[in-house]
């Protein structure tokens, strides 16, 4: 046999604990190799809380925060986190770090720079090796690392965040769309990293996140697609991956209506951004969380509509 | 996509905020008996 493909599924912690244990249960059973636990604190329940619970539970299921990111936890505290869960799962456990998307957003704060990731993934590295960091003067290290490696992979989307991945972290996980051009351009970018610091791609684990929709039709799956494809593929990284996948598109223009829904300019690339100042997003009680997101706007919405 | 070295997949459903039980059963019942049945699995 070939090697095997391995399916990880991700986990959005909405429903209740027992619901989500239920839901752990059934990923293990039907086979997937991993589940990832969504990390967004205003949205899904704890990451790390779930992923210990699902690690008390679950014997064969790989386990990661799907993803983590460096700014609403210490390094130390994410790597404190992940090396308790791995004590409970041994061998079946990863971290993988992001710049953050609702988890930033919905605090009112912008995504994690690309030197934040640099030094939040070497200092957890550092710490679940065994060895200290220097804390600004203070040095300190886990007192309780198993001595089992736990792969550190970094989430990236851009050209830039994947050079960075493939230079620092032990692997990728990585968010361009699945398409032979647009893997085959990741992989470059990825190459290019690894080789800073001496690697190659294939010293990493990379890991391809895939959007996915069943239904009973593939009308009715493509028509489910439709918002998935124009703000992933188009709006949030500027339709940077369509070029390599062959796809042209013209020139974007977002409708009047459409700004009064969702407040997306902050995604768009130069040249498609609209100049209007988005005041319909500026009711909230809070103006440093306004006009952050659709979440931060949804509660603005909700109170319009309960007056009418 | 298996000649370029894909075999390592992290699934999002379209649903993002969701519990993915179609998914969940989709892929039990369907997709990763067609995996096994290609060698993949």
């Amino acid at each position: 046999m070939t090697e095997p493909v391995r399916v990880h599924l991700r986990v959005p912690g909405t429903t209740p604990m027992p619901d989500l244990m239920k839901l752990i249960d059934s990923i293990e059973a039907a086979g997937f190799d991993g589940a990832g636990i969504l990390d967004s604190q205003m949205i899904s329940r704890d990451t790390f809380v779930v992923l210990g619970q699902a690690a008390a539970r679950t014997t064969r299921l790989g386990l990661f925060p799907a993803v983590t990111n460096p700014f609403t936890r210490h390094a130390s505290v994410l790597a404190s986190a992940i090396q308790t869960v791995e004590e409970m799962a041994p061998g079946r456990v990863r971290f993988v770090i992001g710049t953050g998307y609702t988890s930033a957003s919905t605090i009112g704060r912008k995504p994690a720079t690309l030197a934040e990731m640099r030094a939040c993934i070497a200092a957890v590295k550092t710490l679940l090796a065994g060895q200290s960091v220097d804390w600004d003067g203070t040095p300190g290290r886990l007192g309780y690392i198993s001595g089992r490696r736990i792969p550190v992979l970094m989430a990236a989307s851009g050209p830039k965040a994947i050079e960075v991945a493939g230079e620092v972290a032990d692997g990728a996980l990585l968010l361009v769309g699945f398409n032979r051009g647009i893997v085959e351009r990741a992989l470059e970018h990825l190459e290019r990293g690894a080789r800073r610091s001496g690697r190659r791609v294939d010293d990493l684990e990379v890991i391809w996140a895939v959007r996915v929709g069943t239904a009973a039709t593939t009308a009715e799956a493509r028509r489910s697609a439709r918002p998935t494809a124009v703000h992933w593929g188009i709006l949030r990284w500027g339709g940077h991956w369509l070029e390599p996948a062959g796809i042209r598109i013209p020139k974007l223009e977002i409708p009047d209506a459409v700004w009064k829904i969702t407040p997306i300019s902050r995604t768009l690339p130069t040249g498609r951004r609209r100049s209007r100042p988005r005041r319909s997003f500026q009711t909230t009680s809070s103006p440093s969380c306004a006009t952050r997101s659709a979440w931060s706007a949804r509660p603005s919405i909700a109170r319009t509509a309960s007056r009418r | 996509m298996t000649k370029l070295g894909v075999r390592n997949l992290y699934l999002m459903p379209f649903q993002t905020f969701a519990p993915p039980e179609a998914e969940v059963h989709t892929f039990r019942d369907v997709v990763f008996p067609r995996l096994s049945a290609a060698g993949l699995r």
